[in-house]
């Protein structure tokens, strides 16, 4: 696979990560506290669901950052590889 | 404490959690990059599964009971969350029906249904022509009214379940009160299982039936447990059923002591008594639901364990709180030898100690300097790597302990390492996430080479976290801040020191974590941190496991 071609599939698992990430941050799972909290129901379990979905929510939206770090150094990879394989291009011309 | 809820919004909420787990099960990537990711994804969805959607549809169960719905009604329109008949344990319940001795009559027929119906299942429960679920409820509905009522006919029925095993499955069918569930259980352990005579498969299904009935009273698991000569035959047996036996067993000895603090001292009189059979005849290991069952239970013991584990060899392991002693230290790293045996009870051992040691080193107000409690998490490491008497459980226990602080299980727990700071459900919350964090380890244990494990152990890693948080803390201490405003060289060092430490959180593979400790502990060599890295770490015990 020459440099163009790997740039090519590194932005394009950057695009997907980036897609997987926003899936993640639109999940309903995300905005779910809000029609689960004490008006809704309250006690012990109610308590204990709560707090697992809120360390749940945090590990999720940690989880979509680093999606979006990998994305961001697959297309810095990239722009390397494009930059190398124009230099390339300049050497054979 | 207020407990409650809303009906309408109830099913809202129940509509928006189901569209939560399809959405997140509806998310999917094959790239290496989005593995952690999708991990995060599958613990919420196992958590919404677990805990959410349960407590939701218990709740919607209890719609039918709408005559006396607004009878419960509160000031803030909230029925009791206590009136879900179905979780009460039996002290929670109305008193018992008034005593009635059954009729002969009636007494006569219920025998002679209960034989045919045993008679209908000899090819077996699912084999053409044994009883439907119709026919053993209507037995079942018939038994439990005569059997509250009729201690004789109780009796009798209990001793019929040794040779009659369509009496342990009528339990699932109707609802008995724990104690005749738990004189079943009793009956069928003891002495160990069957002798002759009956099909062992089908003897060991009917048991594990009543097991898994019953795990929903913790209390009544707990008080069964407490009897040497049942809780022996369940750690013996291991033709039961490994899940059904897991819930019984956990259920007794953690989400008992987590509803009720005061059940700790039994507690620990269980673990004594598996001590001592660990010691002779459960040597060679125990049932895997027993194993299981204990290892899934530790958060509750490993705070009063560890801090009663002073020397090796003969000395008492002792838990003063409750003037018990559990054993020799070389008889409780037997019983975790034993309990180890089974894979999944070493990763759910391996999970314990990394939420056990994260909490210890995180507790507010923590001296690392003054305060020594943490090292009770030296001690317990140690004992654990004496009891670990192959690699693979090594492996496992380290794996799965670094698992469970990747997945940040000490938060499921709470902070707090008192027991009366938990919540009640939070055992069944701790198993989920557990159980998830162990299936990844175990999942993956094959692929991993043992050769990592060279020259490491399970203490040696729980002395890399200690180290991390005296680093951390030498970090922030008022003598390194000051030193650093007046010092651009130390300003700079220990900017790299953070830089280090937060790489070394980061890295999952064990043996480059352990390179990046060592090169962070030689960079910080001579410079300001490293008197107080030495204060922290000459503590009693921790040069033992460098």
């Amino acid at each position: 696979m020459n440099a163009t071609a790997r740039a090519n599939q590194l932005r394009q698992r950057a695009r997907h990560l980036r897609h997987l990430a926003d899936a993640i941050d639109a999940s309903p799972a995300m905005s779910l506290d809000r029609y689960g909290d004490v008006d809704t129901w309250r006690g012990p379990r109610p308590d204990l669901c709560r707090a697992t979905l809120a360390h749940n929510q945090h590990q999720l939206h940690r989880a979509a950052e680093d999606l979006r770090e990998h994305a961001w150094r697959f297309d810095e990879q990239a722009e390397e590889l494009e930059a190398i394989a124009r230099t390339q291009i300049g050497l054979a011309g | 404490m207020d407990a409650g809820y809303e009906p309408g919004r109830v099913q809202q909420l129940l509509r928006r959690t189901w569209e939560s787990i399809e959405r997140l099960d509806a998310i999917s990537s094959s790239d290496p990059a989005a593995a952690d990711a999708l991990r995060t994804i599958r613990l919420t969805r196992s958590n919404l599964e677990d805990h959410w959607m349960r407590a939701l549809r218990d709740i919607e169960r209890s719609a039918p009971m709408g005559q006396w719905r607004a009878s419960q009604l509160g000031t803030f329109g909230l029925r009791s969350l206590w009136a879900l008949g179905d979780t009460l344990p039996d002290h929670l319940r109305p008193g018992r029906p008034i005593a009635t001795s059954i009729p002969p009559q009636r007494r006569v027929e219920l025998l002679g249904q209960l034989d045919w119906l045993e008679r209908k299942s000899v090819a077996g429960d699912t084999a053409p022509g044994a009883p439907t679920e119709t026919e053993l409820a209507d037995l079942a509905e018939d038994v439990a009214y005569w059997v509250q009522r009729d201690d004789g006919f109780a009796e009798e029925i209990v001793g019929l379940s040794t040779s009659n095993m369509t009496v342990a499955r009528l339990l699932g069918a109707a609802r008995f009160p724990s104690w005749f569930s738990s004189r079943i259980v009793q009956q069928m352990a003891a002495p160990n299982g069957p002798d002759t005579g009956v099909d062992v498969a089908r003897y060991a299904t009917s048991l594990s039936r009543a097991l898994e009935r019953l795990a929903g009273d913790p209390g009544a698991c707990l008080d069964l447990l407490l009897d040497d000569r049942t809780a022996y035959a369940l750690a013996a047996w291991d033709a039961l059923d490994p899940v059904a036996l897991e819930h019984f067993v956990s259920s007794g000895l953690m989400d008992s002591v987590v509803d009720d603090a005061t059940r700790l001292a039994d507690g620990f009189r269980v673990v004594n008594m598996l001590t001592r059979a660990a010691t002779g005849p459960l040597d060679e290991g125990m049932s895997a639901g027993m194993a299981r069952g204990v290892a899934l239970s530790m958060p509750v013991f490993f705070p009063l364990l560890s801090g009663g584990i002073f020397q090796t060899g003969a000395k008492p392991v002792r838990v003063s709180e409750f003037a018990l002693t559990i054993g020799t230290y070389s008889e409780v790293a037997n019983l975790f030898g034993a309990v180890m045996r089974d894979d999944q009870a070493a990763g759910a051992l391996g999970v314990a100690l990394g939420t056990f040691t994260d909490r210890e080193l995180s507790r507010d107000g923590l001296d690392l300097t003054e305060d020594g409690s943490f090292t009770h998490v030296v001690h317990l490491s140690l004992l654990l790597d004496h009891a670990a008497k192959s690699e693979q459980a090594q492996l496992i226990m380290e794996a799965a302990a670094a698992q469970g602080r990747r997945d940040g299980l000490a938060s499921v727990l709470g902070a707090g390492t008192n027991i009366a700071l938990l919540t009640s459900g939070v055992g069944a919350a701790w198993r989920s996430a557990a159980s998830l964090a162990i299936r990844t380890v175990t999942d993956a244990i094959d692929d991993v080479d043992a050769r990592q494990l060279a020259g490491a152990s399970i203490a040696s890693r729980q002395y890399e976290q200690i180290w991390m948080s005296a680093m951390a803390d030498a970090l922030e201490r008022p003598a390194t801040l000051g030193a650093a405003r007046r010092d651009p060289t130390l300003r700079t060092k220990l900017a790299d020191f953070r830089a280090r430490l937060d790489a070394i959180e980061a890295c999952n593979d064990p043996l480059r974590r352990s390179e990046l400790v060592i090169d962070l502990r030689s960079a910080a060599e001579g410079t300001i941190v490293d008197a107080y890295l030495d204060e922290v770490t000459a503590t009693d015990g921790l040069p033992t496991i460098r």
